[in-house]
């Protein structure tokens, strides 16, 4: 063959190469496949269907196999996503926390007035602006930032408060982010949503963690043993002490640290309980929630106040707890969503030192907050998130 | 003409006619087997994201596909099929009549709403590359001469 065929034969083989379709790349996506799959079924059968929109499989189409992306929130709704989410309004805390945790903050455009009051835990997000209040938010403030989506608790506000009033282009999420059963799916849920499942599988493998070892340390602890704690939050609304029962953060956090609740089968989430009832019961160590402290630093006073409000009580003296020195104010910002882990090593620590004694359960708290927060681990030192905590 | 700006021509064409023309379905039907079933063959651009809606023709019904399932709709006389990267989707009907196929095609990645998909005209580089091709081996048997 003559050089100039041989070179006409190579140019051929190589344009045959380059002409060929390599095959597609597709990630292994199985939802995204899926999902797309229904929604261009769907849309075929039935062009005028409200959703999804043409642009939206366009844009599903375009993002592929990164979306269309599907969530379940804990009132039981599906949510499908078919571009990211950019812009987001939070109408409580505990999702400005888990949001924070999985390193999204940044997508918050419009806060719950009472955020804006913990400027220690979230010195940037309590800068945003303000939608009213968690419970009767400002439908006009949430139209005016246009977000892609918002969060709320997810039995608060009422639908007719929020949904009602919403366009569905903006879907509402109810997740609560503070109850134990839900947490973890909730945690996934948003790291999925938004894209960030690396993050928060980072901070579940430390919530499992310190979950495990805690259950590892009570577990064969026989039921006649376990410590009998009598959990509260204060004076009552109409007579004696407010008692925390089933039902309740506060009495799954006292029983996954392996103890009893003395209420658990005289009240149902949260009542009043006579004092004398709390005497009689001898409670071996008490648990206070306060709404108080946390990452405000100037309300120590409030929180070593409900201590004294119930070490005080007439005849407490006759209560174990007391007269042990058991008795112990929990905050909410310490023992209630991403922190909850610490909180129960807290927990623990306190019904059973001997059980815990290799474990330092400020240091699990601090390292926490220099994780996982805006702020560092400093601001223990500035807080109040339980007490007695060893500063006075 | 110099060689080497013949050569580059040749490179030109072969890279325009070789390549699929923007994001087009294209059907081929074979011949009714001895139990009356016709294989339709529907080829699409790789990466493609897309539906089909392909009309199944009077005295046919639809017989089977090897597209995924989930991927697949069959309702009255219509097949609907959601084409997620696949190059190729293979169904079956079985009857007898007219084999004349008509169907739709969205490609959502290309953001192209509604064309025919056409029927398969000629396999490898097309008529025009072909053509090109003699033409070019035509050329450099002169030039020996």
């Amino acid at each position: 063959m003559k050089n100039s065929h041989l070179f006409v034969f190579w140019l051929l083989i190589a344009a045959l190469a380059f002409a060929t379709p390599a095959s597609a790349a597709y990630e292994n996506d199985s939802e995204a496949r899926y999902l797309i799959s229904q929604d261009i079924l769907g849309y075929l059968r039935n062009a005028d269907q409200e959703e999804p929109t043409i642009n939206e499989l366009y844009q599903a189409a375009s993002l592929y196999p990164e979306y269309p992306r599907s969530i379940n929130d804990s009132a039981g709704n599906t949510f499908v996503f078919y571009q990211p989410v950019k812009k987001v309004v939070i109408l409580n805390n505990n999702a400005a926390d888990a949001l924070t945790v999985i390193g999204t903050d940044d997508l918050i455009v419009g806060v719950a007035e009472s955020l804006k009051e913990n400027s220690l835990q979230f010195p940037e997000t309590s800068t945003l602006p303000s939608v009213g209040k968690w419970m009767e938010p400002d439908i006009e403030a949430i139209l005016a930032l246009d977000p892609d989506l918002v969060i709320a608790y997810g039995s608060w506000p009422d639908p007719e408060k929020l949904e009602t009033h919403l366009p569905n282009d903006i879907p509402v999420i109810r997740m609560d982010f503070y109850k134990t059963e839900t947490y973890r799916s909730e945690m996934e849920a948003v790291g999925h949503l938004f894209n960030k499942e690396e993050n928060a599988d980072e901070y579940l493998e430390w919530y499992d963690h310190y979950f495990d070892l805690v259950n590892e340390r009570i577990q064969d602890i026989p039921e006649e043993e376990r410590v009998r704690v009598y959990a509260e939050a204060g004076e009552g609304q109409s007579f004696g002490r407010r008692a925390y029962s089933t039902g309740t953060g506060l009495h799954d956090l006292l029983v996954a640290a392996g103890g009893v609740n003395i209420a658990e089968e005289y009240i149902d989430g949260y009542a009043d309980v006579e004092t004398e009832w709390i005497i009689y019961q001898k409670p071996e160590s008490v648990l206070i929630w306060s709404g108080k402290g946390g990452y405000k630093t100037d309300e120590r006073d409030l929180v070593i106040s409900q201590y004294n409000g119930f070490t005080g009580i007439t005849g407490s003296d006759k209560i174990p707890a007391v007269s042990e020195g058991r008795v112990y104010v929990i905050t909410s910002s310490f023992a209630f969503g991403s922190s909850s882990p610490a909180a129960l090593v807290q927990v623990g620590s306190w019904l059973y030192p001997s059980r815990f004694e290799d474990i330092d359960a400020q240091s699990v708290h601090e390292q926490y907050l220099e994780k996982y927060t805006q702020t560092a681990e400093d601001v223990w030192d500035e807080g109040t998130f339980y007490y007695p905590d060893g500063k006075d | 003409m110099p060689k080497t700006r013949i050569l580059l021509l040749i490179m030109i064409a072969l890279m325009i006619f070789a390549f699929p023309a923007g994001a087009q379905a294209e059907r081929t039907i074979t011949n009714s087997d001895a139990n009356g079933v016709i294989t339709v063959r529907l080829v699409f651009p790789e990466g493609t994201i897309g539906g089909v809606t392909e009309e199944i023709p009077s005295g046919y019904e639809f017989s089977g596909t090897s597209h995924p399932t989930n991927q697949t709709l069959v309702e009255d006389k219509r097949i609907y099929f959601a084409v997620i990267g696949e190059e190729e989707i293979v169904y079956k009907l079985k009857g007898t009549g007219k084999t004349e196929i008509s169907g739709t095609w969205i490609d959502f990645k290309e953001e192209v709403n509604e064309t025919t998909v056409k029927k398969h005209e000629t396999p490898g580089f097309g008529l025009p590359a072909a053509i090109i091709t003699i033409a070019i081996i035509a050329l450099l048997r002169r030039q020996k001469r």
